[in-house]
């Protein structure tokens, strides 16, 4: 049984270019299927998550997926999960 | 090719026999037997209590009835199980597709059919010989098995 890759992934091997677009969070669970795997639709934030989970929260995943060019473009709002406590952001990395 | 789809619904249901006029939000008039307008007076249900034309199954909920309050933008309206916010809903969805192996999404399909329609139509314009050669051949079997008339996939 393959594990489960999101409609981005499948597409980078063939040009495609991918973005999500969303009127809510760009980390909310819909437009977030496009690049996160998660435990619990709610782990947008690093500080949503509970002690000692390894597993990067869905914020930092669509950093990491668009620095690896799997998504090219991400529009939508929830700027504070991006952004430490320290900018009135919710993370504490 | 474009697909339009949601991937949920929301608990709400729209009542049938409201007249002309019973706009969203609105109390549910009946329906006129001239056929213009509607009645006076909004329908009531078995207990008398005025019919709204919106209803959802759960979320947070007003009881109060009357056309003034059912009409205001803040009106929230009545649920059957109460809950703090109306979570999502499990009925079907609507998919609209346009383009290129848009004929692949009709009927009652599952959802992760829309998966298997939008692969054949993101290798359309690949060659055999490329890296998407497996896939674009599984790909031409979906679109041969769907439809054994469709004699010309262009992504083979």
């Amino acid at each position: 049984m393959q594990p489960f890759r999101p409609w981005p992934t499948l597409q980078v091997a063939r040009h495609n270019r991918s973005a999500s677009v969303s009127s809510a969070p760009i980390t909310r669970a819909t437009p977030a299927s496009l690049y996160a795997h998660s435990a619990d639709r709610s782990l947008e934030s690093n500080t949503d998550k509970s002690e000692g989970c390894d597993v990067p929260d869905i914020a930092k995943q669509l950093i990491t997926q668009m620095e690896a060019i799997i998504i090219d473009m991400a529009v939508g709002g929830g700027r504070g999960n991006n952004l430490t406590e320290a900018d009135c952001g919710s993370r504490s990395d | 090719m474009g697909i339009d789809t949601p991937d949920h619904e929301h608990a709400i249901a729209f009542n049938g026999y409201c007249g002309c006029d019973s706009n969203n939000p609105s109390l549910c008039y009946g329906v006129d037997p001239d056929g213009i307008g509607h009645p006076a007076e909004a329908g009531v249900d078995d207990h008398e209590t005025p019919d709204t034309v919106v209803t959802y199954l759960d979320g947070s909920s007003s009881v109060q009835r009357t056309q003034q309050e059912a009409t205001d933008l803040v009106y929230v309206q009545e649920a059957l199980i109460a809950k703090s916010f109306e979570p999502h809903g499990g009925e079907n969805v609507a998919t609209f597709a346009k383009g290129p192996f848009a004929h692949l999404v009709n009927g009652v399909v599952e959802q992760n059919l829309v998966s298997h329609v939008m692969d054949p139509a993101t290798t359309a314009g690949l060659k055999c010989q490329s890296h998407g050669l497996a896939k674009a051949r599984r790909s031409c079997r979906l679109s041969f098995s769907a439809h054994p008339d469709h004699t010309h996939p262009q992504s083979c």
